[in-house]
C-alpha cells in the first residue's frame, strides 16, 4: 500500500539546513498497524506529514497504492488525501465554533455527498465511538477523550484505508488513552491500516510492527507475533 | 507596534489620504458658509429679489431687478434705511494705459454704493466722485498691478481708447466668497452715458439692488416685504395676468438659500462626514482586528503591572504617533496634488488653509485621535491577565463585522454617488441642446466697427465655413419679454432673441416648418411658443402682432426647440426676430478646429489691433457653463476614491485577520478534503454575509441623495437605475476581488504550516 525509497525532507533557512529525514525506506502492506517510535525531533511527525500527503518529500519516491505521489501539488495531493486517508492529532484539532456533528460531517461535505446521506454517515460514526449523545455539544464542552473519539470519528467518516494518527493519546490520561487504542486496534482488525506514531510503549504494543526513527533515518524495526 | 510595518503602512497612508480629502471637504464647506462675511453688520445689508406670475407661470425670485427699485426702497423705508444702491451690470469695454488693455471685471456703481455695501475705500471720497461721469475706482490689487507702487490718484485710463477715465479711489479687494458680481473696478454710473436709459420701474432689469437698514430700526422681514410691495405697487400696479413681487433677504443669506448651493452642501456635509467617520472607524477596526495576535503581549504588560489606564495610554500614544505620521504624509500630499486639490475645489490653497479656517483642519485631527485611540483602547484594556498562557479566542465579533458593515456600506454609498453625479455630468455635457457649438467659434463684434465690412470680410476667410450672429449667447441666455393677450393681459414671458441671417443654419436648429429669417420685420418661433399661442404651420406667412414687439412681424418659420443657459431650467418659448449682423458673431471654423481658431484670433488682433473680440471656443464655453457641476463632480470623484482607498486597506486587513484567527480551522479543513476554493468560498460567505446588507442599504441611501441633486437639472441621464445597480454590483465585485487576493494564498498553503504553528 505504502512504498517510500530513500525519503530524505530538508528544512532550509538563510543558515541552517535541518535534515528531518535521510534516506527513509519504508513498505506498508495494508492492513498493518505501524508504530512509529524514536526520542523528539527524530522526524516521526515529517514522516507521517509526508505518507499523509501533508507535505512532500525533499528527494527519493514515495508510491501510495502504486501511484507515485511524492512530486504532486498541493491541489493534487488534496484531492488523493480526500475519502482515502484519515488523520487523528494528538491535540485533537476539532473546529471550536461548531459542534461535534458539523465536525463529524466535515470531510463529508467537500465530497459532495446529499445532506441525508451526511447526516447517515455521521450517525453511523458517532454510534461507533459513543458520542451520539454529545452531537449538538462544541467541542469545548467535552472531555478530552470525548473530543479524541470525535476526531476520530471525523477520520473514519469517509471509509478511508488508511488512518494516521499523530501521538493519539498524547493529551489524554491512562484510562482514556487506553479506550482510545482499543477504538484503533477494533479498526484496524476490521481491516483499516493504521501508522501511528507514539512516544508510548504501552501504545506501541498496540502495533503489529514498531519501527524505531533516529535522528531522521530507520535504525531498527519489531514485527510482533500476531 | 514597530514591528508591524506592513500594517503601519496601510494605517498611515490610509489615514492620511481619508483625513486630508474630509479636511478639504470640510473646509470647501466652510468657504460656502462664509459667503458675503467681507460685508460689515450684513444682516442689516438686504439685497432685493423680483418674483413674476405671468397668467400662472411662476418665475423668480431673480436678483436682476428694475433699476428703480433703489428708490422704490427709499420711498418705501425711509428713515429706517440709511441708504439704497442700484448695481449696473453692463458689458464695458476693455480699459487701456496707453497701447496696454487691461481686461478686468467693472461695475458701474452709484454715490451711495459704498456706504450702503460697507466696503472699505482705501483712497478716495466716493459719494462725491461717483456722482460725476468719467471717474474710475480700481481694488488694491488692480492699482498695484498697473501703476506698481506710484500713486494712482489723478492718473488715466482710457475705455476702449475713446473715453478717458480718471482714477480717484481705491478700494480694498473683496474675497472671492462674496455673491455680488465680481469686480476690480467700478465706475461712476454717469460713465455708462445711456444708463439712466435703463433706470426703469419694469423691464430693463439687470440692476441689482442692495439697501441698508439701521442697526436700531424695528423693522422685520415680513414688514419690510410689505412696505416695498405696497410702495412698488403705486408704481406698477398688479393685473389678473401679470402680478409682480418684491422680496429681500439679508445678504446673510443669499448665497445658501439657492437650492443648487444646499444640495451640494447636503452632499458635501454626507461626503465630508463619512470620510472621517470611515478613516476613524477603518483605523479603528485595523487596530481592533489584530486583537487575537497582540492579546498575549497585553496580557504580559497587565502581568508586569501594566493597569487598564496604562494600556489605554498606550493605544492613544500609538494612535498619536500614527497620525503624526499621516500629518507628514498629508503635508506631502499637499505640495505634490497642490494643482489637483486647487482646479478641483476652486480654491487655492490660502483660501482653504486660511487662519480663519485652521479650526478645521485641527478639529478633524483631533476627533481621530480621540475617536480612534480610545475605541481600541478600550476594548484592549479589557483583555485579561490570564491571556499570556491562554489562547485568546474571540467569541463575539460583533463590533468588527458593525464596522465593516459601516465602511463597505460607505462605500457603496459614496461609489453610487459618484457614479450618478459623473454620469450626469456625461449627460448634460453631452446631450443635445438643439443648437450645435461643434467647430463653432464665438466673437464679441466691436459697436465702433463697420459691421457689415466685417461681416464681409469674415465671410471670406478660408477657414471660415458659415458665419452669423445673434446679440445673446444662446449658451448664457436671452432677454425676456412678454406677450400679451388680446385685451393686453400679460400670457406669459417669452425669451426673445435679435439674430442675423443664416442663423438657424449654422446654428443648426431644425426648423419644423417655413425657413429661417432673411430681412427685417420677420419673426422666427419656437414649437414651444407655437404651442402656446396656438400657431401653427398653417400660420406661416401671416403677420403676427403682440403688443410685446410694438410692430407687426411676419411669422416665417417655426424652429424646433432648444435650451438656453444649459439643462438648469425647463424649455423657454422662444421669439426670433432680425437683429442684422450685432452683438455676437458666430463662425463656423472648418477643420483642424484648434489651429484655424489660432489663425482667426491672430487674423483678428493682426488686422484690428484696437479691438477686443474676445473670441471663444464654444465647445469649452458649453463645457464652462457646467463649471459647479464640474466641480462638484471632482469633489466627489476625489472623495470616492479615498473613501474606497480606505475601506479597501480596512478591508484587507480584516480578511486578514480574520484567515489570521481561523488559520487553524482553515488547516483541518484542508487536511479533512478541503480544496484552495472551498477555503476561498468560505471567507467570501463570511464577508458577503456583511457586504450585501451594506452595499443594498449604501446604494439606496445614495440614490434618495442623488434624487435629492438631480432635481437641479431639467434633464437627468438615463437609466439610472442600471446605474445604481451597477455601482452597487461594483463594489460587491471589489469586495470579492480583495477577499480573495487575501485568501488565497493562504488557500493554497501546506496545512501542515498552520498546524505546526499552533
Amino acid at each position: 500500500m505504502i512504498k517510500t525509497t530513500a525519503i530524505s525532507k530538508y528544512f532550509r533557512t538563510d543558515e541552517i539546513e535541518t535534515i528531518a529525514l535521510n534516506g527513509v525506506n519504508l513498505d506498508i502492506a495494508p492492513g498493518e498497524f505501524i508504530a512509529i517510535m524514536g526520542p523528539s525531533g527524530c522526524g516521526k511527525s515529517t514522516l507521517l506529514n509526508i505518507i499523509g500527503l501533508l507535505d512532500s518529500p525533499t528527494s527519493g519516491s514515495y508510491k501510495l497504492n502504486g501511484r507515485e505521489v511524492s512530486a504532486l501539488k498541493e491541489k493534487e495531493r488534496g484531492q488523493i488525501r480526500k475519502g482515502h486517508i484519515g488523520f487523528v492529532f494528538q491535540s485533537f484539532n476539532l473546529i471550536d465554533e461548531i459542534d461535534v456533528a458539523h465536525n463529524v460531517e466535515l470531510p463529508l461535505t467537500y465530497l459532495g455527498l446529499s445532506r441525508s446521506e451526511r447526516r447517515k454517515r455521521v450517525g453511523e460514526m458517532l454510534e461507533k465511538v459513543n458520542m451520539s449523545h454529545r452531537a449538538s455539544h462544541l467541542p469545548q464542552q467535552l472531555s478530552g477523550g470525548q473530543q479524541q473519539r470525535v476526531a476520530i470519528a471525523r477520520a473514519l467518516v469517509t471509509h478511508p484505508r488508511l488512518i494516521l494518527a499523530d501521538e493519539p493519546t498524547g493529551n489524554l490520561d491512562s484510562k482514556n488513552g487506553r479506550e482510545i487504542m482499543e477504538l484503533l486496534s477494533g479498526l484496524n482488525r476490521e481491516g483499516t491500516t493504521i501508522v501511528m506514531v507514539t512516544h508510548s510503549d504501552r501504545d506501541a504494543a498496540y502495533a503489529s510492527r514498531v519501527i524505531h526513527l533516529f535522528d531522521g533515518t530507520i535504525v531498527g524495526e519489531i514485527q510482533k507475533k500476531q | 507596534m514597530l514591528t508591524q510595518k506592513g500594517a503601519n503602512t496601510i494605517k498611515t497612508i490610509s489615514v492620511a489620504v481619508g483625513l486630508l480629502v474630509s479636511t478639504l471637504v470640510f473646509g470647501r464647506l466652510d468657504y460656502n458658509y462664509n459667503y458675503d462675511t467681507c460685508f460689515p453688520d450684513r444682516d442689516n445689508l438686504y439685497q432685493i429679489w423680483m418674483s413674476y406670475d405671468i397668467n400662472g407661470e411662476k418665475l423668480g425670485p431673480f436678483n436682476s431687478c428694475p433699476g428703480k427699485l433703489a428708490e422704490c426702497v427709499m420711498e418705501a423705508l425711509g428713515n429706517d434705511v440709511i441708504s439704497a444702491t442700484a448695481v449696473g451690470r453692463h458689458s464695458f469695454p476693455p480699459l487701456f494705459l496707453g497701447d496696454r488693455r487691461i481686461d478686468i471685471p467693472k461695475l458701474a456703481v452709484d454715490s451711495m454704493f459704498f456706504k450702503t455695501m460697507g466696503l472699505e475705500v482705501l483712497i478716495g471720497n466716493p459719494s462725491a466722485d461717483m456722482a460725476v461721469p468719467d471717474i474710475i475706482y480700481l481694488s488694491e490689487s488692480t492699482a498695484r498691478n498697473i501703476y506698481g507702487e506710484e500713486n494712482p490718484i489723478g492718473k488715466t485710463l482710457s475705455l476702449d481708447r475713446e473715453t478717458t477715465v480718471i482714477v480717484k479711489g481705491v478700494f480694498k479687494d473683496l474675497p472671492k466668497n462674496v455673491t455680488i458680481e465680481p469686480f476690480k473696478a467700478l465706475l461712476s454710473q454717469p460713465t455708462w452715458r445711456s444708463y439712466q436709459r435703463y433706470q426703469e420701474w419694469t423691464g430693463a432689469d439687470n440692476w441689482l439692488i442692495y439697501f441698508r437698514l439701521k442697526p436700531d430700526t424695528g423693522l422685520k422681514g415680513e414688514e419690510i416685504r410689505r412696505k416695498l410691495n405696497l410702495t412698488y405697487q403705486s408704481h406698477v400696479p398688479d393685473t389678473d395676468s401679470y402680478r409682480s413681487e418684491v422680496s429681500c433677504n439679508p445678504i446673510s443669506r443669499t448665497y445658501l438659500q439657492y437650492e443648487s448651493v444646499k444640495r451640494i452642501n447636503l452632499v458635501m456635509w454626507i461626503l465630508g462626514v463619512s470620510l472621517l467617520l470611515m478613516t476613524t472607524l477603518n483605523y479603528a477596526l485595523l487596530t481592533i482586528a489584530s486583537l487575537s495576535r497582540r492579546s498575549k503581549a497585553i496580557g504580559i504588560h497587565k502581568c508586569s503591572g501594566a493597569g487598564n489606564g496604562t494600556i489605554m495610554r498606550m493605544f492613544l500614544c500609538e494612535t498619536f504617533i500614527v497620525l503624526t505620521s499621516a500629518c507628514v504624509v498629508m503635508v506631502i500630499m499637499i505640495f505634490v496634488f497642490e494643482k489637483l486639490i486647487s482646479d478641483t475645489l476652486s480654491l487655492s490653497l490660502d483660501d482653504i488653509f486660511a487662519t480663519s479656517r485652521l479650526w478645521i483642519p485641527f478639529s478633524v485631527l483631533t476627533f481621530f485621535f480621540l475617536l480612534g485611540g480610545l475605541l481600541p483602547g478600550q476594548i484592549f484594556s479589557k483583555i485579561p491577565v490570564t491571556q499570556v498562557f491562554r489562547r485568546f479566542t474571540e467569541r463575539n465579533s460583533a463590533w468588527k463585522r458593525t464596522l465593516l458593515f459601516i465602511q463597505i456600506g460607505g462605500v457603496a454609498f459614496v461609489g453610487t454617488l459618484m457614479t450618478v453625479v459623473s454620469a450626469q455630468y456625461s449627460e448634460i455635457t453631452g446631450h443635445d441642446m438643439g443648437f450645435s457649438v461643434e467647430r463653432m467659434a464665438k466673437i464679441n463684434i466691436p459697436y465702433q466697427l463697420d459691421k457689415e465690412a466685417l461681416k464681409s470680410t469674415l465671410k471670406q476667410l478660408p477657414y471660415v465655413e458659415k458665419l452669423t450672429a445673434s446679440v445673446s449667447d444662446p449658451l448664457w441666455g436671452y432677454s425676456g419679454q412678454h406677450i400679451y393677450d388680446d385685451a393686453g393681459n400679460v400670457l406669459f414671458n417669452t425669451r426673445l432673441e435679435w439674430i442675423d441671417e443664416n442663423f438657424l443654419d449654422a446654428m443648426e436648429i431644425g426648423i419644423v416648418a417655413g425657413r429661417g429669417i432673411e430681412r427685417d420685420g420677420e419673426v422666427v418661433i419656437t414649437e414651444e411658443f407655437g404651442r402656446r399661442m396656438n400657431l401653427t404651420p398653417e400660420d406661416i406667412g401671416q403677420l403676427y402682432s403682440n403688443k410685446g414687439f410694438g410692430v407687426s412681424l411676419k411669422l416665417v418659420g417655426i424652429a424646433k426647440d432648444y435650451q438656453l443657459g444649459g439643462f438648469f431650467e425647463e424649455l423657454r418659448p422662444i421669439c426670433l426676430i432680425y437683429g442684422g449682423f450685432s452683438g455676437n458673431s458666430y463662425l463656423k471654423i472648418k477643420e483642424p478646429f484648434d489651429q484655424n481658431f489660432i489663425k482667426l484670433v491672430d487674423f483678428l488682433s493682426g488686422t484690428f489691433p484696437a479691438y477686443d473680440f474676445a473670441p471663444v471656443k464654444m465647445p469649452e464655453e458649453a463645457i464652462e457653463i457646467y463649471s459647479d457641476v464640474r466641480m462638484f463632480r471632482n469633489s466627489a470623484l476625489i472623495a470616492s476614491v479615498a473613501l474606497i482607498f480606505i475601506s479597501l486597506m480596512g478591508l484587507i486587513g480584516f480578511a486578514r485577520d480574520e484567515v489570521q484567527r481561523r488559520s487553524k480551522e482553515i488547516a483541518i479543513r484542508k487536511v479533512n478534503g478541503a480544496e484552495a476554493s472551498d477555503i476561498v468560498s468560505l471567507i467570501i460567505a463570511d464577508v458577503a454575509r456583511i457586504a450585501i446588507p451594506a452595499i443594498i442599504l449604501g446604494v439606496l441611501c445614495a440614490a434618495y441623495i442623488g434624487h435629492i441633486w438631480l432635481s437641479n437639472f431639467s434633464v437627468t441621464a438615463s437609466h439610472i437605475g442600471l446605474w445604481y445597480i451597477l455601482a452597487g454590483l461594483t463594489v460587491l465585485i471589489l469586495v470579492t476581488g480583495c477577499v480573495i487576493a487575501v485568501t488565497y494564498r493562504i488557500a493554497n498553503e501546506n496545512p501542515v504550516n498552520r498546524l505546526k504553528s499552533e
